[in-house]
C-alpha cells in the first residue's frame, strides 16, 4: 500500500473515531464534562474568592458553545490527526517492516500516550494546583476518557486495513485522485 | 451580528481555498497534502499545550511569551519535516510545499478563528473586534506556506529546518512584542503583513534556486 493510502486509511479511522466521540460527548460525556464544571466552579471560586455563581455562569456559558461545537469539530480534528497517524503507520510497516497488526497497535499506543495520557499527566503533575485538583476529582474517569480516541483510532483503523467493507473501494481507487 | 461574522469568516479563509484550489488544479498535487498539514498542525499543537500550561504556570509573564512563540516553530517545523520526508519528496515539491503550508494555516484558521466566531457570533463582539483576526489569519496563511517550502528545501540541506524553527519563532515574537510595545492590533498586523509579503516576495523571485 502506497503512502497515499495509508494516510486514507488514517483519515477515514480518524473520522469514524471522530463520529463515535461525537456522539459519545452528545450521549454521556457532555454530563461529566457538565460535572467538571462544577467541580472547577467550585475551586476558582475558593481559590480567587469570587462568587460561585459568576464563576459557574461563566464557565456554563463556555460549555454550552462548548456542547454545539464538539460533535461537529471531533470528526474534523481527528481526520486530520488520522492522516499523520497513517502515514506514521506506513512508515512501521515499510521503513521498520513491521506486520500490518503490529504496526497498527504501536500506531495506536503512539496516539493515545501523545494525544491523550502524556499531556493529561503533565498537567496533572506540573500544570498547577488548580487542574491537579480537579484531575484527581476526575480520576481515574478522565485517564479514560483522554485515551477513547487512541483506542477508538486503533480498532478502527485495524478494522479500515484488515476487513473489507465500504472503504474498499476508496483505499483501492487511482492514487492519482487523491 | 451575523453578517458581519460571516463576512470576517469568508475573508480569513476564502483567499486560501481560492489558492489551495488553483495549487490542487493546476500543480495537479494530491488532496491529502492539505489535510496531512492541518493533521500536522493540530499534533504540533496538543503535544506543545502541557508545556505551554507548565511554562505559564512557573515563568514570568514576558518570559513565557518568548518561550511560547519559540515553541511553535520548535514543535510545528520537524512535523512539517516528518510529514514531507515521508510523503511528498518526489513530485512537484514546490506545489506539494504550497499545498501542505494552505492545508496547515487554513486548519488553524477554522479551529482558532472560523469556530469560535461562530460559537461567539450572539455576543458582543462588533465586526471591527473581529476583523483584524481575519487579517492576521491571512497572515499566517502566507508564513505557514513560507515554512513549508523552506522545510521543503530542509529535505536536502538541513540547515533550512533550522532557519524555519527559526523564522517561526521570531516571527511571533515580533507579532508579541509589537502588540505589547504599541498596543496597537492593527499597527501589530501591518507590521507582520509587511514582513510576511516582504519574505515571500524575496523567495517567489528566488524560487529556482530554492527548490531546483
Amino acid at each position: 500500500m502506497s503512502y497515499s493510502k495509508s494516510a486514507l486509511a488514517g483519515v477515514l479511522a480518524g473520522l469514524l473515531s471522530g463520529i463515535v466521540i461525537g456522539l459519545l460527548y452528545v450521549v454521556a460525556l457532555s454530563g461529566f464534562v457538565a460535572e467538571l464544571t462544577v467541580e472547577l466552579a467550585k475551586l476558582i471560586s475558593s481559590a480567587y474568592d469570587v462568587p460561585y455563581e459568576i464563576v459557574y455562569d461563566q464557565l456554563s456559558g463556555t460549555l454550552s458553545i462548548v456542547n454545539v461545537i464538539a460533535p461537529l469539530a471531533y470528526p474534523l480534528q481527528y481526520a486530520l490527526i488520522g492522516a499523520v497517524f497513517g502515514l506514521l503507520q506506513h512508515y512501521l510497516m515499510t521503513r521498520l517492516r513491521m506486520k500490518l497488526i503490529a504496526s497498527t497497535l504501536l500506531t495506536g499506543v503512539l496516539f493515545t500516550l501523545l494525544l491523550g495520557l502524556i499531556p493529561l499527566i503533565t498537567i496533572h503533575y506540573f500544570g498547577g494546583p488548580l487542574l491537579a485538583v480537579v484531575i484527581e476529582k476526575m480520576s481515574p474517569s478522565i485517564y479514560l476518557y483522554s485515551s477513547l480516541p487512541g483506542i477508538l483510532y486503533t480498532l478502527f483503523l485495524g478494522i479500515v486495513r484488515c476487513v473489507r467493507g465500504p472503504w474498499s473501494k476508496v483505499l483501492e481507487a487511482r492514487p492519482s485522485t487523491y | 451580528m451575523l453578517a458581519g461574522s460571516a463576512a470576517v469568516i469568508l475573508i480569513s479563509v476564502v483567499p486560501g481555498i481560492i489558492a489551495l484550489t488553483y495549487v490542487l488544479h493546476y500543480r495537479r498535487v494530491g488532496w491529502l497534502l492539505p489535510v496531512l498539514g492541518g493533521g500536522g498542525w493540530l499534533i504540533a499543537l496538543l503535544v506543545r499545550t502541557p508545556l505551554l500550561y507548565v511554562s505559564a504556570s512557573v515563568l514570568e509573564r514576558s518570559t513565557y511569551l518568548v518561550i511560547a512563540s519559540y515553541m511553535a516553530g520548535v514543535f510545528e517545523e520537524p512535523v512539517r519535516y516528518v510529514i514531507l520526508r515521508s510523503s511528498a519528496a518526489k513530485g512537484d515539491r514546490l506545489g506539494s510545499a504550497i499545498a501542505l503550508g494552505l492545508g496547515w494555516g487554513l486548519a488553524e484558521a477554522l479551529l482558532l478563528y472560523v469556530i469560535p466566531v461562530l460559537a461567539y457570533s450572539q455576543t458582543q463582539y462588533s465586526y471591527l473586534d473581529l476583523m483584524p483576526g481575519a487579517v492576521e489569519r491571512n497572515v499566517a496563511i502566507t508564513a505557514h506556506v513560507i515554512f513549508s517550502v523552506l522545510v521543503m528545501r530542509s529535505l536536502s540541506d538541513l540547515k533550512y529546518l533550522l532557519l524555519a524553527v527559526i523564522a517561526h519563532g521570531t516571527l511571533n515574537v515580533v507579532g508579541v512584542a509589537a502588540l505589547e510595545l504599541t498596543g496597537n492590533v492593527w499597527l501589530t498586523e501591518a507590521l507582520l503583513a509587511l514582513i510576511v509579503a516582504s519574505l515571500a516576495t524575496f523567495m517567489a523571485i528566488r524560487r529556482n534556486q530554492l527548490l531546483p
